[in-house]
């Protein structure tokens, strides 16, 4: 509080000082690159005086005296502001108006970045977040994996939650977009992406907001990403269209062992499983004496290849914008196909947006936003399942077995074998007879009225609705197929189908006063309220062992055996802000921000409300002095909420329960009325400037957050009949440090731009209930603990192998030689969990981009890497394809494993079941996750015509993921499984991405 | 400048998946068995024979493998017979080669040969032949190289039939052929039995009663084998006869023999010098005490030792055992419409339970259940068990062979709450074979008098 009256005393002391006489302020604007005096360029003192230059670029404008700020803008060219510092006279070399500086004068007090989407036609992604990648600073965005449409998983500054959301909030033309799923996907791994339903051409910039979100309450705590779809710019039509069309070439593929290297492992592990030798040698795939099955048995299949292969895409966008005085509008319509490079996956949308603007009377304006997308995807399972995800299948498929049922004679039928002998299914039987489908479709539309009442003051008011469906069908077929478990019956085939519905009702009413004193105090002011009323609800079901692999749907399956489930929310939040900024003469800033927050996953009587105050403050230090543009400092402090923590939580409900086919309610959980939102405070202190006419740039920002009243799950006594209760007793920290530079190297007719964006953050648990927690996700375990990150890999450190049976007896663990010699941490002589330690650390030690920007003529060439350095990955699929304990197929690494006394290796013998647990969780599958990655290189060349129907033509060539530098041996090393803390660095058999080549051409009508 | 750097960048991402996996994948040895046999010149004369018999196929595919290569100077000492004639040479090379990887760290193992024989191997020694290049690894197996060849042995039986004894002529005597229902071919199915019919010819196999009851055929486990010398088994024949007297001389005869005969084999090898006092015979647990002295000759096969001896001592009443007969496994009743119960008990001073046969008020009288058992020509004592936990009064009983009617032994009375063996007399049987044993009720009809109960009958025989 104190430090907000110093503020305010330093700021309003001016306030006294007089305004001086007008003075006259002469000058010449030059372009950058060529030095050429630019004619017909706006110069403005901003209600005072504006002027235009004369052929020789020259301009004369009167001003309020001598410290102003004059306002330079042109067609074609930059804007810039100009502060005199007593000069008379000053002499402006403007930059292309593309031209994209960090420092933005405009900027306000708290750390945002905002993108122009100049290149957004020659984008291969089908989603836009995948566009953010390595260009916001603090801004992580992590793409899930090679499934089209399925995006990334976005990450503010690391992360402010255990248990509820990291996403940050995602608003759209001044409206909530839901990014959230209802009830989870039916198709194991996909994860259903709402805003790949936003097509990247319809963006006209993005805003990302990494602190000052205190007006978003309880929604703000992972930062807000502020869209703005694109309207008329002018009445002239204008109608933009493009072609794109790309190669999908799938990734290289991972060396496991062929048919006559797997035999031979195979010999190695049936001996160690006791069998007798005369049982291995009487094996289908070990009689190589001419007999029935040997063409079954003695094949060698790639079935990488089979399961993936190349693919294409192709999209269309047509954009028409015109209108008049009175109307303008926009209308695009978008078809969008996209393969991936897993067989018969692919993705389909139409996509369509209405925009338009109106000018209803002098005084009232409208603004109207309308899209409706519909996708359909065909897809395959991945991640963990391990019966059906055909790319692990293809890993682990015994090499030797054919795709096809193969008679004695050694004829190939055309019907696809069966699931083998090893209880594996086939990958082909996956790619061809698996059904996994997902339509969805989404409404997004709003409309605005902006009033203005006086000179100084409006009113806004935006309304609007969301209707979200997705549809999801999935068939197993028993052909090819491994059946399932269920709890009293074998599942021959499977199917299930799924609907997700979420409906919106989203209101934001707010007045604003605007007003200069003086030419030197700005004072803006808004008090608003926004409501959103909000209804979920997911339905599923699965059948089970339909009569034949033709009937497909959940009502064929067998009625004892079928499951019907689902779950409904409704939700309402009001949220009342404040906010109001004022700057003096643009040189100090001072914004404050307040929102009371009401909810109704809150208990009415405990807390009722959320306050969140935030304040923040800028001083521009140095303006227009010799080689420095600007040099400003800020700083804020803010707190914000998160409000992800169940819609019923806080209340006492009941489930339905079936025992022994009687249907009944039984009490799901403990009640906690004092569950509360998460509220995440957070420190923000930056330092932004620009340098040499803005050829350099940079941008510099410190922050901390702290989370309290974190959400935890906390286990209970036993004898409350439950495991866990919700409360609100942990807390986490986070803090890090922002870097952007961006610098022209070039300024002439090749002009190249050279940017980099470094993001670090370190979290660290302050408090939680036992001081420390243990989560499972695949078979990896997450430490969460006081004083540490909070989700380290824990498990068992390795020190190589016994390479004798007798340094292995001496040892004393109960191992053999060949086995992994596993670190006894407490010196027990016993390996157990107690030995387990810290081996990993998912969290990056930095990530960021590298880009570059070349424009020579007509050409244009922009190249993006991004990197991540110091993460570690857990390399799930490695730790099956080298467990060297059962019939999976392995990788090539395998031949080197221990088989003789003495051997020098550090891979472990084979050994069935794996006694001595050489494969458990250790420190052998934690992998560095270091990368550096050619994302996007797209060269652009234009053509404008002066004359004719036809403006211009634009055509594009990019590539996405070229090359990867990593030592990462999983497929890829950048994936996300989920947007929790708990699932990250762990690689559990995501579809990778791959290299797509793209050319595209785009007209202008 | 940059555009270099891109085309470097691209270089270095294609070749990089494969650096990265490359030091881990490139496998310790890429030779496989073959090449590594051929790239030995110590070895060339076994990779000539390898070539010659096809073997060099085998060693060359993709399964592992153990190979004892003998050095070129160990092939002189061996019987040139045997290296000329192409059959002979591939058991005998096949005899140094076993499927799967096998060390000689891990203490004595019996290791089977590609031509069924097993071999012994230990550290450093193969069959009792030095290992002189031990353990080296293959991309598909392992090579011991040897100093002499291993000659394959005949196995117990194969010796037994090489020999002329009376021993050999009774056992190949119990071959029979019978049909492997997997080869033969099914040409129809008997309409009146349902049983299959097969093309004749097809699926014959020679069987031996004896081998079937102990494979001594078998390399898979070793044994000790007896072979007695002719009067050695005449001796014994006249020993045995008198406890298997049956209705003809022919028959006599064969049960004897085959009771001779039956009891020779034991689990495991022992050596001459230290065959422990008493030997357990296979199947029948018979106490041999096998004198070191009455071995004429000792002869070492592939799946254990035989010994030929000319005497042979026994525990008679190991061999000719007492019979128990357990009251609830009754194999026919008098009347079947008669509620039998077959109950549970705990013997209160041992704590052990057991189970007994009970009837009470069936208002018949005699009545009888039916047991059978295989019976020597002997007399035995009869005791049994009948604990009369049910009832105040007391009841008889009575057992008798052969005829429920005949009273062979008089009727005895069972006392109270007793869980002893009662001796109720002797019985002597005349005939060697199977007989019926039956338990006879009192004569009465009288609810409490006629109870039957029994635990077990056991006739105990008397040898001297």
């Amino acid at each position: 509080m104190k430090a907000f009256f110093y503020i305010a005393l330093a700021v309003l002391l001016p306030l006294h000082v007089k305004a001086q006489d007008t003075v006259v302020v002469t000058g010449q604007i030059k372009e950058a690159a060529t030095g050429t005096a630019l004619s017909g360029i706006n110069i403005s003192v901003p209600a005072f005086a504006a002027a235009i230059t004369n052929e020789k670029g020259e301009f004369r404008i009167k001003a309020p005296d001598y410290h102003t700020a004059l306002t330079v803008s042109g067609p074609g060219y930059q804007t810039r502001i100009i502060t005199l510092n007593g000069r008379h006279m000053v002499t402006v070399r403007l930059h292309e108006e593309t031209f994209n500086s960090i420092y933005n004068r405009r900027q306000n007090t708290d750390p945002i970045t905002t993108l122009n989407m100049n290149d957004s036609w020659q984008q291969i992604t089908s989603s836009p977040e995948n566009y953010l990648q390595g260009k916001v600073p603090g801004l992580q965005v992590v793409r899930r994996s090679g499934t089209p449409g399925m995006g990334a998983d976005l990450f503010m500054r690391g992360y402010t939650s255990l248990y509820a959301t990291n996403r940050p909030l995602v608003i759209v033309d001044g409206m909530i977009y839901d990014t959230n799923e209802y009830g989870g996907s039916l198709i194991s791994g996909y994860v259903s992406n709402p805003l790949s339903d936003i097509d990247i051409r319809d963006i006209d910039n993005i805003t990302v907001m990494r602190d000052g979100t205190s007006t978003y309450g309880t929604k703000g705590a992972n930062g807000v990403i502020l869209i703005t779809t694109s309207h008329a710019k002018e009445i002239a039509t204008r109608i933009d269209f493009g072609i794109m069309g790309g190669v999908n070439t799938p990734p290289a593929k991972m060396p496991v062992m062929e048919a006559g290297d797997y035999r031979l492992y195979l010999s190695d592990l049936l001996q160690s499983s006791g069998k007798t030798p005369a049982s291995i040698a009487a094996l289908p795939y070990m009689n190589d004496n001419p007999n029935a099955d040997y063409y079954r048995y003695h094949n060698n299949t790639d079935w990488q290849r089979e399961v993936s292969n190349q693919s294409f895409n192709q999209q269309y966008f047509l954009k028409v914008a015109g209108g008049d005085d009175i109307a303008t509008y926009g209308l695009s319509l978008g078809y969008l196909k996209q393969s991936g490079t897993i067989r018969r996956t692919d993705l389909g949308r139409y996509q369509t947006r209405f925009n338009a603007d109106l000018t209803l009377s002098a005084k009232l304006k409208a603004a109207i936003n309308l899209a409706f997308t519909s996708n359909t995807r065909k897809d395959k399972d991945q991640g963990v399942s391990p019966k059906t995800n055909p790319l692990y299948l293809s890993l682990i498929k015994a090499p030797f077995l054919a795709r096809q049922e193969v008679n004695d004679a050694g004829i190939a039928s055309p019907s696809l074998a069966g699931y083998d002998l090893f209880g594996v299914s086939n990958p082909v039987a996956v790619i061809n007879k698996m059904q996994d489908v997902n339509k969805s479709y989404r409404f997004f539309g709003s409309i605005r009225f902006s009033y203005l009442v006086s000179k100084n003051i409006s009113i806004n008011t935006l309304t609007g609705v969301t209707f979200d469906k997705v549809r999801e069908n999935f068939f197993i077929p028993e052909s090819g197929i491994k059946p399932d478990t269920l709890s009293n019956a074998i599942a021959y085939n499977r199917s299930g189908s799924n609907v997700e519905r979420y409906y919106s009702l989203y209101n934001d009413t707010r007045i604003t006063y605007d007003k200069q004193f003086n030419r030197e105090h700005h004072f803006i002011a808004s008090l608003g309220l926004r409501y959103s009323s909000n209804n979920s609800e997911s339905d599923y079901g699965l059948g089970y062992n339909s009569a034949t692999d033709e009937f497909v749907s959940v009502g064929m399956g067998q009625n004892l055996l079928r499951k019907v489930s689902g779950t409904i929310g409704k939700w309402n939040w009001l949220n009342t802000y404040f906010s109001t900024d004022y700057s003096f003469r643009d040189k100090y800033f001072l914004s404050f921000n307040l929102a009371v927050d009401g909810s109704s996953r809150y208990t009415y009587t405990r807390n009722q409300y959320a306050v969140m105050p935030g304040l923040s403050a800028a001083w521009l230090l140095i303006s227009d002095r010799n080689h420095i543009d600007a040099l400003k400092l800020r700083a804020g402090v803010s707190r914000t909420g998160n409000d992800d923590i169940g819609n019923y939580t806080s209340r006492q409900y009941y489930i339905s329960q079936n025992l022994l086919g009687l249907q009944g309610l039984v009490r799901a959980n403990i009640a906690n009325p004092y569950l509360k939102w998460e509220t995440v405070t957070k420190y923000n202190a930056g330092l932004a400037g620009a340098f040499y006419n803005e050829r350099l740039s940079f941008s510099v920002d410190i922050f901390r957050h702290r989370t309290t009243d974190m959400l935890t799950i906390e286990p209970v006594a036993a004898a409350t009949g439950f495991d866990h209760v919700i409360t609100n007793n942990s807390a986490m920290e986070t803090h890090g440090v922002e870097l952007s530079l961006l610098g022209r190297v070039a300024d002439r007719i090749l002009k190249w731009d050279l940017g980099l964006n470094l993001s670090t953050y370190r979290n660290k648990i302050t408090s939680i209930p036992g001081n420390q927690l243990l989560t499972t996700y695949g078979d990896a375990t997450i430490l969460t603990a006081v004083g540490h990150a909070a989700n380290l890999f824990y498990g068992y450190k390795t020190n190589g192998i016994y390479t004798t049976h007798e340094e292995a007896d001496k040892a004393g663990m109960g191992a053999k030689g060949g086995d992994v010699r596993f670190v006894d941490t407490n010196g027990d002589h016993k390996i157990d969990e107690h030995d387990r330690q810290i081996i990993g650390d998912p969290n990056p030690d930095f990530t960021g981009a590298f880009t570059n920007h070349l424009a020579w003529k007509r050409w244009t060439l922009d190249a993006v890497f991004t990197f991540s350095y110091g993460n570690d990955i857990y390399n799930y699929t490695r730790a099956s394809l080298e467990s060297m304990s059962n019939y999976n197929n392995q990788t090539l690494a395998v031949r080197n494993r221990w088989r003789q006394d003495g051997q020098q290796t550090d891979i472990p013998r084979a050994a069935w079941g794996d006694p001595n647990g050489n494969a458990r969780f250790s420190d052998r599958w934690i992998e560095k996750g270091d990368y550096i990655r050619l994302q996007q290189l797209s060269l652009c060349y234009e053509l404008t015509f002066k004359h004719g129907a036809m403006k211009y033509v634009r055509i594009s060539a990019t590539a996405n993921n070229l090359f990867t530098l990593t030592n990462y041996l999983g497929f890829d090393p950048e994936f996300s499984n989920g947007n929790s803390v708990f699932t990250r660095g762990i690689d559990d058999g995501l579809f990778p991405q791959y290299r797509t080549v793209q050319l595209g051409i785009r007209m202008g009508l | 400048m940059i555009r270099y750097l891109i085309i470097i960048g691209l270089l270095l991402g294609i070749s990089c998946r494969k650096e990265k996996w490359n030091d881990r994948n490139k496998p310790a040895t890429s030779q496989n068995l073959l090449q590594t046999i051929q790239a030995n010149k110590d070895l060339s004369r076994f990779y000539d024979y390898l070539l010659k018999t096809g073997y060099d196929k085998v060693l060359a595919s993709s399964k592992t493998f153990t190979v004892w290569a003998p050095v070129n100077s160990a092939w002189t000492t061996v019987d040139p017979a045997l290296l000329n004639d192409t059959a002979q040479l591939r058991l005998l090379i096949g005899n140094h080669i076993s499927n799967l990887s096998y060390t000689g760290g891990t203490g004595e193992q019996r290791i089977a040969t590609l031509n069924g024989k097993k071999i012994t191997f230990a550290a450093g020694t193969v069959e009792g032949i030095n290992v002189s290049g031990a353990d080296e690894y293959t991309a598909n197996g392992v090579l011991q190289v040897i100093d002499a060849a291993i000659i394959p042995k005949q196995n117990a039986w194969e010796y037994l039939i090489s020999t002329s004894y009376q021993q050999k002529k009774f056992l190949q005597s119990l071959a029979y052929v019978g049909i492997d229902t997997a080869t033969a071919e099914q040409i129809g199915v008997n309409p009146t039995t349902g049983a299959p019919i097969y093309k004749p010819g097809t699926g014959e196999v020679q069987l031996n009663h004896f081998l079937e009851r102990v494979n001594i055929n078998s390399e898979d486990s070793l044994i000790t084998y007896v072979i007695l010398t002719d009067d050695a088994y005449t001796a014994e024949q006249q020993n045995l006869t008198r406890y298997f007297t049956d209705s003809t001389a022919a028959l006599t005869d064969t049960a004897t023999q085959w009771n001779v005969i039956k009891d020779l084999a034991f689990n495991g090898v022992y050596d001459k010098d230290q065959l422990p006092a008493t030997l357990y015979s296979i199947h029948d647990s018979v106490q041999f005490h096998i004198s070191s002295s009455d071995i004429i000759s000792t002869k070492r096969v592939s799946n254990g030792i035989v010994y030929i001896v000319n005497h042979i001592s026994y525990e008679l009443s190991s061999r000719i055992k007492p019979v128990l007969i357990e009251g609830e496994y009754y194999s026919g009743v008098k009347d079947a419409t008669k509620t039998i119960a077959v109950r549970t008990r705990v013997n209160p001073n041992t704590g052990a339970t057991f189970r007994d046969v009970y009837m009470y008020n069936y208002g018949v009288a005699s009545y009888w259940l039916r047991y059978s058992a295989r019976l020597h020509s002997v007399t035995y004592k009869v005791y049994w068990v009948a604990v009369n936990d049910v009832q105040t009064g007391t009841f008889p009983l009575r057992v008798t062979f052969n005829d429920p009617a005949v009273i062979t032994i008089p009727y005895t009375t069972v006392p109270l709450a007793s869980y002893n063996e009662q001796y109720v007399g002797d019985y002597t049987n005349v005939r060697y074979g199977t007989h019926n044993v039956y338990l006879v009720g009192n004569s009465v009809t009288t609810n409490g008098n006629n109870t039957i109960l029994l635990d077990y009958i056991k006739l105990v025989p008397i040898l001297n």
